[in-house]
This record gives C-alpha cells, structure tokens and sequence, in this order.
C-alpha cells in the first residue's frame, strides 16, 4: 500500500479521511496547509497527495507544483468545494491525478487513491 | 478662498442636473422663472412711461384719457399675468407658454404702436417697449423666428418716421438715422442675448450628457462589484457548507466500516455531531447578520454591560498572555440593547485577542459623544490590517483564519446599524489598531438601514 499525505486545514476532515484510508493499509501524513505541506514534502517520499484546494496561506496549486518539482510520479488529488472549470482545467494541465469535489463520497477517493498508489 | 467658488460651481453643477429633463421635455419651473422676470421688466417699463407722462407732461403734451386707459390696461394685463405665474396654478403646457410668450410680444409691438399714434409725435419714447418683444424672442425662440421679430419692430420705426413725416412736416435725413441706429441697437441686442442663451444651453446639455454617462458608469461599477461579491458571497457560503457536510458523511460512512475499532468509531460519531453543530450555528450566525431581529432598547448600565463582556474576553486572552483594560464610566447609561451590543463587542474582543500579538495589550473603551451617541472603542497592539484586505473586512466570509466562518465582523456591523450606528475601522497603524462601534441615542428612521 502506498504512502499518503492529506493537505486541508479542516483538522476533523485530515482526521475522518485519514481514519479511513488507513484502514485500507496507506500510512498517512497529515499537513494543515500549504506552508508545512511544502516542507513535509521536500523532506518525505509520497504516493499519493490528497490536498484541498482553498486554504487560509495559499491554494492547492501550490502543493502540486511543490509535488511535482520533488517527484513526477507523485499523483495529486484535488479536493476543493468550490469547482470551477478554469481550476479544474489548470489542475489537469499541471498534473494534477483527479480532480474531486466536495462533499464527496468517500468509496470514490479511496477508489482513485488505489488507483494512484 | 477655493471654498466659495468650489461650493458655487457644485451648486452650478447641481442646477444644471436638475435641468435634464428640461432639455428634453417641457420644464414648467423654469419657464415660471424666466417669464416673472421678463413680466417684472415689462411691468417697470410700463410704470416709467406711465411715470414719465404725469412728470414730463409739459414735454410729451398732457396725456390723452385713452392714452392712460391703454397704459393702465397694459399694466393690468401684466400684473395679471405676473401673479398667475407666481401662483403658479396648474401645470401649463408648452404650447400654452408659447401662447403667453407670443400674447406678450404683440402686447408690447401693439402697445408701441397704438401708443405712438396716440402721442404723434417725431419721436415717440414708446419703442423703448419693443425691447421686451426682441428679448423674449431671442431667449425662448429659434433665430428664424426672432430675426423676423426684429425685423417687424425695426420696420416699425421707420415705419413711424416715414408715416409722421408724410402727414406732418417732411422728415429730415437725421430722423432716418435716429430709426437706424434704434434698428441696430435692437439687431444688436437680439443677436447677442441669442447667441448667449444658446452657448449657455448647449454647455447646460454638455454637462448634462456627461452627467448623465457619469450616472451610468457609476451604476454599471456598482451592478459589476455586486456581481463580483454575489460570485464572492456564493462560494465562500458553498466552503462554508460543503466542508462539514463533507466531513459528516465521510465519518458515517467510515464508522461503519466493520474492521474500524471501538474507540475510533465513538470518534468518528464524535465529530459527525460536531460539525452538524457548526452547520447549525453557521445558520445561526449567517441569519443574525442577514436578518438581524429587532433591538429592545432598555436602560443599560455600559460599565456592567462592558465588564460582563471583557470577563468573557479574559478567559481567552489570558491563554495567550495578552492584557485587556477597560475604560469606562460608571455612571454612564444608555439606551441599547444589552444582549446585541455585548455579542458585537466580544466578536470585536476576540478578534483583538487573535490579532494581538503575545505579551501585547488590548484597550476597550466605553463613552459617550456629544450627539448623545454611545461609542465602544476596541484597539489592539497588533499589526495593521492590510490595505488590500481593508476594503473586504465587512464582507460576510471573509476571512483570514483558519478557523472561522468570517462573519464576526458582518454580524457586528449589522447590530451597530440596527440600533442606528456603524462599526469602523477608526485607526489602523503598527501598534495600535482600533474598532469603533457607535450606537445611536434614537432608533434609525425606519428603512434607514437600507443605506447603509
């Protein structure tokens, strides 16, 4: 199973999404936003990123470029509540692994993390 | 000294506004103004003939009963209309004006006329009167119609000097020239009062053209920043939404995965409830801002009402090592609504509290100014708000915190506007950053909110 990292600044969000995908056997990382997901990301090796799209210190196109500069093979997952085509078109275009909106159904994120892993 | 003439060329400004649709459609006022002051000069000029004739009679020859029947006539006539226009009854239209214009321009070329005849003298001091018909004409009337005007009241006079001459004594060469220089006088007078009147119309329409497109801008900006902030408004209302609803259904679907353990699955269960309760309190929160209730105004003491606020306050500023003083007199009573006012003022408080740095102090003061308005002042020691997020701080959701829906402000201001204040930004330097809510002494008229 791979190893995952969960950027959002909703705690109960890391927390409940975490919970779950640990139990299909991921380990978990877990970031509170852009700044700590930048350094956890330059320090540690990832699978897979889960980060959210609209954050106090900066948005998720910012993770996924940090992503991408360390490892090409890492594959992001956008989560964001408010989808927009432009955003989802720009994710895409940057490399971003899926795109998903929220609220979500969980069976779908654990479906594309396997998928990435 | 730009005051005056700053303050002159506004109200210049102001009347030419109000001119607009005189441009367009038939201004009733402002045709009222220019008749009582052409009906004003007519009335004088008649009063000094009539004058002139009782002084001078051994110059002009005692004046004939018809003579001062027809002069009195006149007079009448134009006081007439004078206090029709000045009792302005009805609202005429402008053929109805026009009408009037004309009744006063064969008055007066009429009067002149039948006057002179009656005097039959060389030099009748009647045409002075043919000055009326030419100033009207040349400040209501296009040119066609007021060069035909002067030229009926020039072909009069030479008319009178060619007509005295045939039946009296043959008129000399010098009595033409008295006639041609009135002529051009007259010519003169016309073309010039037109040419003015109609510089001074076209840049009355100018301005009101850029008036008017000024209007029009200003509407168009304002349509596109309410647009702007409905786009704004709407998704952050959907982060706000979709993110505990998010969390709710992915804790339930978790918990009842078989393999997850006992305590994990309490936890999740846990935070489900939790963040129903943040949706609720979201509505809660979003409806006093939006619809805020009616305040119930009654005696307050505001050294109890602020003390019970910052003890609140305190429990979380002391966590971060931050001082909160309070200044207020003890005597001081108001008027407010204690419950709102309190919940405007902690959301102020605890906003200082994050705002302030640890160690740093933060000020709430409490008095009143002379209109009998209450003011709370809440200041900081923190950094200044910056200036690109200034224009945004009132704005429902937005916010800079990680935890925190952005409706502290918002709901503030609301209850400040409620009771017939505002809540602003009133200092914004390194240091010392302040917010002061004002509570009026009266209820705002009703509707008054709308405003703001």
């Amino acid at each position: 199973m791979g190893r995952l990292l969960i950027v959002d600044d909703e705690p109960n969000l890391r927390r409940v999404l975490g919970s779950d995908l640990r139990l299909d056997g991921h380990k978990i990382e877990e970031a509170d936003g852009v700044r700590s997901a930048v350094s956890l990301l330059t320090e540690h090796e990832y699978d897979v990123v889960i980060t959210d799209q609209k954050m106090p210190d900066g948005d998720g196109l910012k993770v996924l470029t940090a992503a991408r500069e360390n490892d090409t093979s890492i594959a992001v997952i956008f989560l964001t509540a408010v989808p927009t085509i432009e955003l989802a078109v720009e994710s895409m275009r940057q490399g971003a692994f899926d795109f998903i909106t929220k609220p979500f159904n969980p069976e779908v994120v654990r479906a594309t993390v396997l998928a990435g892993v | 000294m730009a005051w005056p003439s700053v303050q002159f060329k506004v109200t210049l400004f102001k009347r030419a506004a109000k001119r607009i649709p005189a441009l367009a459609r038939f201004d009733f006022e402002s045709f009222r103004q220019q008749a009582v002051v052409f009906g004003t000069l007519n009335l004088f000029l008649l009063a000094a003939l009539l004058l002139l004739h009782s002084l001078f009679s051994s110059l002009l020859g005692s004046p004939s009963p018809a003579l001062l029947i027809i002069l009195g006539t006149a007079f009448l006539l134009k006081m007439l209309e004078l206090l029709w226009l000045w009792a302005a009854i009805g609202t005429p239209s402008r053929t109805l004006a026009d009408l009037l214009v004309w009744a006063s321009i064969l008055l007066n070329i009429t009067l002149a006329l039948a006057l002179t005849f009656l005097t039959n003298r060389g030099e009748s001091p009647y045409f002075v009167l043919l000055a009326i018909p030419v100033l009207q004409a040349a400040y209501r009337f296009r040119l066609p119609t007021l060069i035909a005007v002067i030229v009926v009241c020039d072909a009069m006079t030479f008319f009178w000097v060619w007509y005295f001459g045939e039946f009296h004594s043959p008129m000399k060469a010098i009595e033409y020239l008295e006639s041609g220089v009135l002529s051009v006088v007259y010519a003169l007078m016309g073309s010039l009062v037109w040419l003015l009147v109609n510089q001074l119309r076209s840049d009355q329409s100018r301005l009101a053209h850029s008036l008017e497109e000024l209007e029009r801008t200003r509407g168009k900006l304002l349509e596109e920043e309410k647009l702007a902030m409905a786009g704004r408004l709407s998704s952050a209302v959907a982060h706000e939404i979709r993110n505990p609803v998010s969390i709710i259904s992915s804790s339930l679907v978790t918990a009842a995965r078989p393999e997850l353990g006992e305590t994990e699955r309490k936890d999740m269960y846990e935070i489900a409830g939790k963040e129903a309760a943040r949706l609720e309190k979201l509505t809660a929160d979003f409806l006093t801002y939006a619809r805020p209730t009616q305040p119930q105004r009654v005696p307050t003491s505001i050294a109890q009402t602020l003390g019970y606020v910052a003890e609140i306050a305190n429990v979380h500023a002391a966590k971060r090592n931050v001082k909160l003083g309070l200044e207020v007199d003890d005597e001081l009573q108001v008027d407010i609504d204690r419950d709102q006012v309190q919940r405007a003022v902690l959301n102020l408080l605890l906003n200082a509290i994050d705002a302030t740095p640890e160690g740093g102090q933060i000020a709430l003061r409490g008095h009143r100014v002379s209109n009998g308005t209450l003011e709370v002042e809440v200041e900081n020691s923190g950094e200044p708000i910056p200036k690109e997020a200034l224009s945004r701080i009132f704005e429902p959701f937005y916010t800079t915190k990680a935890q925190g829906t952005g409706l502290g402000l918002a709901i503030s201001k609301s209850i400040a506007k409620t009771q017939g204040g505002d809540l602003a930004l009133t200092r914004n330097e390194a240091g010392r950053v302040c917010f002061t809510l004002s509570i009026a002494d009266e209820e705002p008229a009703p509707g008054a909110n709308n405003h703001g």
